[in-house]
């Protein structure tokens, strides 16, 4: 596994467990922001892989769905959690007016979860 | 129809076409149609039949029964230069507030300011307390009715209504083709799971204000009777949004929030989207 891999792969375990601590303390709004801010994290760690490091939510996606989803390097519903927690992260910001209720802010954190898991067995075999 | 006051007599208008052609072709079932409709809605623009065709991304046949139909109805205007046919918006009365509903701001479809500003002068709605409501735009032709029908400005149409803010609206940019095509698109692979719970699709932001950047997002907001968990309406959206963010090497990103958002809320971004919003 590629050093940089490895180091966000670290940096999305961080943010998972902070997750899991502010469904508690802090609310569902900011717990979702951590989960999105985790799920474009490994997607960066996937693409490392391909040498490629882009930088921002709209780059991350773009690129993590031309190489992993149109692929099908990884199941392509990761590519779906990509953009749903973008969505959500970016909802939770507080400023569009939508309210962020406990139950999906937990089931972005479950994802992110799983979608850790996926990319550190996927950097095992390719990075 | 100068000299009369437009808005108060569109509900009269919708009212006595409800069930006519006339309506049915220009406010109806067809998304194809709208989107041809919407294409050529900016007031300069003008094309010939296989270049809205390929921006109304559908065929030459549908393509072209769809504008023989707006044509029939008055709404698109058909020029022949030499072996070619052009096809622009038409600036009938009727075509203009047609427009307003199904667009966008009337003055963003007018060429001058002194238009804005009478057309402006036109469309003042009637001092009543519920002109400070915030309706939402209609995502479907029966609802496009009913919204008229209640005789309630839309937001753009309040905007439109103080001149210094017209003016503005006609400075502003045209909203990005290739958002509202995305956003169109969006609309016709999520209605059919919705079905009435959808009250509004939205374009807002960069693209809406004619200022994306080839990288700029397609913000999309999405008016639903009520919003519980946030969470299922990402899930039913979810398939349609990444096929078109892959289709277009785009990000398509969606905001939910409920009608009486929508209508009431005064903080964040939401009196700023209302503002900037084209409806779909």
């Amino acid at each position: 596994m590629r050093p940089r891999a490895i180091q966000l792969l670290d940096d999305a375990d961080r943010m998972i467990a902070s997750a899991r601590d502010e469904l508690e303390t802090e609310g569902a709004a900011v717990a979702a922001q951590s989960a999105s801010a985790a799920m474009l994290t490994l997607a960066q760690a996937c693409l490392d892989v391909d040498g490629l490091a882009p930088v921002g939510t709209h780059a991350i996606c773009i690129s993590y769905g031309e190489r992993f989803a149109r692929t099908r390097r990884l199941y392509s519903a990761y590519h779906r959690w990509l953009l749903d927690s973008a969505d959500l992260g970016r909802a939770a910001n507080g400023q569009i007016a939508a309210s962020i209720d406990s139950d999906s802010a937990a089931t972005a954190v479950e994802r992110a979860e799983i979608f850790r898991d996926a990319v550190e067995r996927f950097l095992d075999k390719n990075g | 129809m100068s000299g009369i006051d437009l808005f108060s007599d569109l509900s009269t208008i919708v009212l006595v076409f409800e069930n006519n052609a006339t309506t049915d072709l220009a406010m109806g079932r067809s998304s194809v149609r709208r989107r041809i409709f919407t294409i050529l809605a900016q007031p300069e623009t003008r094309l010939h039949l296989r270049e809205i065709q390929r921006r109304a991304g559908t065929s030459p046949g549908t393509a072209s029964r769809e504008l023989g139909r707006l044509v029939a109805a008055g709404l698109i205007e058909r020029e022949a230069e030499g072996n070619q046919v052009y096809f622009r918006g038409a600036t009938t009365p009727l075509a203009i507030m047609l427009r307003s509903l199904l667009v966008g701001p009337i003055a963003a479809q007018l060429d001058t300011p002194g238009r804005v500003a009478e057309v402006a002068t036109r469309t003042s709605p009637k001092p009543s307390k519920r002109n400070h409501s915030t309706p939402i735009a209609p995502a479907t032709a029966s609802a496009a009715a009913a919204t008229a029908i209640r005789t309630e400005p839309s937001p753009t149409q309040a905007i439109t209504a103080l001149p210094d803010v017209a003016a503005q609206a006609a400075a502003r940019s045209s909203p990005d083709e290739i958002g509202i095509r995305v956003a169109a698109r969006l609309g016709d692979l999520i209605r059919p799971t919705y079905g009435k719970r959808l009250l509004g699709i939205f374009l807002y932001g960069a693209r809406a204000r004619g200022e994306a950047l080839p990288d700029s997002n397609v913000d999309i907001l999405l008016v639903l009777d009520h919003v519980d968990r946030y969470c299922d309406e990402l899930e039913q959206t979810s398939g349609a949004c990444a096929d078109l963010s892959l289709e277009e090497s785009l990000v398509v990103s969606r905001v939910f929030v409920s009608e009486s958002a929508w209508r009431t809320r005064s903080d964040g971004y939401l009196p700023a989207i209302r503002k900037e919003a084209v409806a779909i």
